[in-house]
């Protein structure tokens, strides 16, 4: 367990200054693997620790930061980032009705195009947060939340999403709460970037407040403010 | 056949004698319009060459009747008019190039005018039956009045320069009259009536003399501002609209008065209003001229200006009581500066701005902005500014007077945005006086306490009147403890106790201090905890030493004494009751008084005035070698001695704690506040949630502090966002 903790960890840490996602590893079943074979005898047998999904993904031919592991981990119902349990592997697995490695691979386009899907986009930016964070936390360490962002507003273009996490560094520098998480996607998806149709007295929580006055202040958007005061 | 003299001048009789006509139609000589028109003519001729007339009037009368009656009225006026033009038009004609002096010029005017209208009303008494006859029936024909108007206007304007010199004459004595010169007001009178009476004052008259006007009160307004200060200005303003008005009343047509003000008005006063205020209000106001003030407010509403000097009030407000409030340095004074100001501009809105209702609003919205300019520090200066007063050695003011000034501060209180702050400070100063016994007066603490009720409701004062219940409450049990078997058998003598109870929540929190109680104040203290738990079970009862204060009796060599000590400073003099002399190390050890409150109470008792202890070696501070004894030598005049406990004052952490401890209750205060909002709403949007908040809550907050609360309570699960619509927040229960 010390181990997987610590590769865990060694992950994350290479996530976090590589901003990359992480790696998902594999679990050894009925269908496909023997490089796994050892964890059979491990205590902890029944999860897919970082050094699997390194493996898993060499198998499938997918990068290990590609987003569509993320999907993948989402149609698993996965709890932890970089691991896998028995259960959510074998779940996902046949939910996603593969039974063997050529199906998996046959399978990659059809999940990566569902990110294109608006309504499963944000059932899976949603899923991210809990996903990604630190169990037992209530919100998302910055360095994280920053990474995840800028994976999946790279796929689903925003173009505010360097200047969001620059200001998230220089003003706030704190932990990010679910509310935050899920409203900044609303913000993305609804405000159009010049803010022309941003409502300062709206719901925004505070922090999304707070980067549009970032924004203005340094002309970076000029925003409409008669359009704010309506 | 009647002759014509002979007929009567009605008609009804010129009926009757029609058939006669007929009959006989009288046959007139034939030249007889010629010549009665000849003895007319040179009747008329002589009037207006003011010679003597051969000819009585008597005949001339008749000589009109009789061409009138043979219908020859028509061909008389044309021949009048005539001959009166011919004299009108040389009498004017004679005007051209008379003398270059004007009031002479004016003069010969006013003459040929005087003589005209004499002549004419002479000419047409001759011919007045004419007027009544010819013209009366004739369409369109003027009386003889009105043709020689018309004959005079005519070849008065013919006469162009008479007409203009005229004029000019005119405009000419009315500004030598503004420039302060003595002019012929009856003759100016009389001319002006002329031009009225032609009919041509508004155009030839009027036109270019509020032009004049213009331009002269124009050059005078500039001229003036620059010379003399605002109070001099408006009261030569003043002075000159009063001139101008009785111009009007003396020479000038009524229908001029109001352009002809109207126009000084602007000149003088709307072109420089704003120039007024800035270089003459402030002024004013500094000074406490009401008359000026009065003088300003009457002129200015003159002119609809009351709206910009309502923002001069607004503005000199501000900044005078941005002077009082944020100089640091004048905070002891800040309250009382803000209510002589409060008080002078009263005095000034009721004085000199007639109570205007506007003003008066005014006043209060710059005052709400002032003293809210600096968060929380007023507050807790109006707060202590109440100490003082309600505080017990305030003599010399009655109750009257107390009553009076806690109502002014009110006024300051209500414009208090932070009342909590208030409060929160109001409540330490307030427990202080009541467990010292320095309240000057319960009445007035009382009657204080209901205004904050009227004003704030019973909310606000809740505690504070819980706190009054204390103290009587704790009479009481001190009464019925004295009373009661375990005092009668158990106490130890020689002491006597009495023990505030306080409710925890009423009172300010006082950090707990630990103290060693000496074995006869312990016993006492067990033996009425003892008798309070078993009247009022359940209830915890925890000692505040650092509030205990206590009389002691001492027996100095050269006389007893009764000293009057805090409780740590009698822990620490009753040590000497056994011994003669301790180090601060013993006495810390004995009393398990805190470093610093130990090292404060031993000052108190060994350097300051009164000595009861002394302290070796010498010298202000107290160092940790140092070892004090019972000061033998002790004397003092008076019998009861207080001495004084270092630093009672409130320290700056104290002042500091007090203000976070309001800001982490306003934090709860919003939480609760959404939570009940949200608990009797279940789904409610975040517009109308903020502004029920905003209705809630009685202190000032910024919107984006709500939605941080807000965003709290979201994290914490008592909330959640709509989930097909984030504007809008689900109660979570």
């Amino acid at each position: 367990n010390k181990l997987g903790r610590g590769n865990r960890d060694k992950v994350q840490q290479l996530m976090t200054i590589t901003g990359a996602r992480p790696v998902i590893g594999i679990l050894k079943e009925r269908l496909m693997y023997s490089t796994t074979s050892p964890m059979l005898q491990h205590p902890y047998a029944d999860m897919i620790l970082a050094d699997g999904i390194s493996l898993l993904c060499n198998d499938i031919q997918v990068d290990p930061q590609d987003i569509v592991m993320l999907a993948i981990s989402w149609h698993m119902k996965a709890a932890t980032m970089c691991e896998f349990s028995k259960q959510e592997f074998v779940g996902g697995l046949q939910a996603l009705g593969i039974d063997s490695l050529e199906k998996f691979r046959e399978r990659i386009p059809f999940i990566r195009s569902e990110l294109k899907d608006e309504h499963k986009f944000q059932e899976i930016y949603n899923f991210a947060f809990d996903w990604a964070k630190e169990k037992g936390q209530k919100s998302l360490a910055l360095d994280t939340a920053i990474g995840m962002w800028q994976l999946l507003f790279a796929e689903k273009e925003w173009p505010l999403v360097e200047h969001w996490c620059q200001f998230l560094q220089a003003r706030h520098n704190k932990a990010i709460s679910r509310d935050t998480w899920s409203q900044l996607l609303e913000f993305a998806r609804t405000v159009d970037p010049a803010l022309t149709n941003y409502d300062a007295e709206g719901a925004w929580p505070y922090l999304i407040d707070e980067f549009v006055e970032y924004l203005l202040e340094n002309g970076i958007q000029k925003g409409q403010l008669s359009d704010w005061t309506h | 056949i009647p002759s014509p003299s002979l007929l009567p001048s009605q008609t009804q009789w010129l009926t009757c004698f029609f058939p006669i006509y007929f009959l006989a139609k009288p046959t007139l000589p034939t030249n007889f319009e010629e010549n009665t028109w000849a003895t007319l003519k040179s009747a008329i001729s002589s009037i207006f060459l003011k010679q003597p007339d051969p000819c009585d009037l008597e005949k001339l009368y008749q000589a009109v009747n009789d061409l009138c009656l043979h219908k020859m009225g028509g061909s008389l006026y044309r021949r009048i008019e005539k001959e009166c033009e011919a004299h009108i038009s040389a009498a004017l004609k004679s005007l051209v190039g008379q003398s270059e002096d004007l009031v002479v010029f004016l003069s010969l005017v006013e003459k040929c005018w005087q003589d005209f209208c004499d002549q004419m009303l002479m000419i047409r008494g001759i011919a007045l039956y004419l007027d009544r006859t010819y013209v009366k029936q004739a369409p369109n024909v003027r009386s003889l009045w009105d043709m020689g108007l018309q004959l005079f206007r005519k070849h008065l304007s013919l006469a162009s320069e008479v007409e203009y010199k005229t004029v000019f004459g005119l405009l000419q004595m009315i500004e030598s009259e503004r420039f302060g010169e003595a002019v012929d007001r009856t003759l100016l009178n009389h001319l002006l009536k002329m031009f009225t009476a032609l009919g041509i004052y508004l155009e030839s008259f009027e036109k270019p003399f509020l032009e004049r006007t213009s331009e002269f009160y124009a050059a005078e307004g500039v001229k003036y501002m620059q010379q003399s200060d605002v109070p001099d200005y408006l009261k030569h303003v003043e002075m000159r609209l009063h001139e101008e008005h009785d111009r009007c009343l003396l020479y000038l047509d009524v229908s001029t008065r109001r352009p002809l003000v109207a126009t000084a008005e602007k000149q003088l006063l709307e072109r420089h209003i704003s120039a007024i205020l800035e270089k003459g209000f402030m002024l004013l106001m500094d000074g406490n001229r009401m008359e000026d003030l009065q003088r300003m407010y009457y002129l200015f509403s003159r002119v609809n200006a009351l709206e910009s000097l309502r923002q001069a009030i607004s503005s000199y407000i501000r900044k005078t009581g941005q002077d009082i409030v944020m100089d640091e340095e004048k905070d002891k004074d800040m309250v009382s500066c803000l209510l002589d100001f409060k008080a002078s501009l009263d005095t000034i809105w009721e004085v000199s701005f007639s109570k205007n209702e506007a003003f008066c609003n005014t006043i209060k919205d710059a005052f709400e902005h002032l003293i809210n300019l600096r968060q929380n520090r007023p507050a807790e200066l109006i707060a202590k500014f109440l100490d003082e007063k309600l505080r017990a050695g305030n003599k010399g003011t009655s109750e009257e007077e107390l009553e009076g000034t806690l109502d002014k501060v009110l006024v300051l209180f209500r414009f208090i945005q932070g009342k909590d702050v208030f409060e929160a400070f109001y409540k330490k100063d307030l427990a202080k006086r009541l467990l010292l016994g320095k309240s000057a007066s319960i009445d007035a603490e009382k009657s204080m306490i209901s205004k904050l009720k009227t004003e704030c409701g019973s909310q606000f004062t809740n505690k504070l009147e819980g706190m009054f219940k204390d103290i009587e409450l704790s009479k009481e049990i001190n009464e019925s403890f004295k009373q009661s078997s375990q005092a009668r058998t158990k106490l130890p003598s020689g002491i006597e106790m009495s023990v505030h109870v306080l409710t925890t929540g009423y009172w300010p929190t006082y950090p707990p201090m630990d103290v060693r109680l000496p074995h006869e104040l312990n016993v006492y203290q067990d033996i009425f905890k003892e008798f309070y738990l078993s009247k009022y079970s359940g209830r915890r009862l925890m000692w505040q030493n650092s509030l205990g204060h206590c009389v002691l009796k001492a027996e100095f060599p050269k006389g007893r004494k009764e000293l009057a000590v805090s409780l740590f400073q009698t822990v620490v003099l009753m040590l000497f009751n056994d011994a003669q002399n301790l180090s601060f190390q013993d006495i810390k050890d004995a009393t398990s008084i805190e470093d610093k409150e130990l090292r404060r109470t031993l000052q108190s008792l060994a350097c300051g005035k009164v000595r009861v202890l002394q302290k070796h070696p010498k010298g202000r501070e107290v160092g940790d070698d140092d070892s004090f004894a019972f000061n033998d030598g002790f004397t003092a005049p008076l019998y009861r001695i207080k001495v004084n406990a270092i630093q009672m004052k409130e320290t700056v952490e104290e002042n500091t704690s007090t203000t976070e401890r309001v800001f982490q209750d306003r934090q709860y205060q919003v939480d609760a506040a959404i939570v009940r909002i949200m608990k009797t709403r279940k789904v409610l949007s975040h517009t109308l949630l903020i502004t029920e908040l905003f209705q809630q809550l009685k202190f000032p907050i910024k919107p984006a502090d709500l939605k941080k609360r807000i965003e709290s309570l979201i994290d914490r699960e008592y909330l959640e966002r709509d989930k097909n619509n984030p504007q809008i927040y689900n109660y979570l229960a």
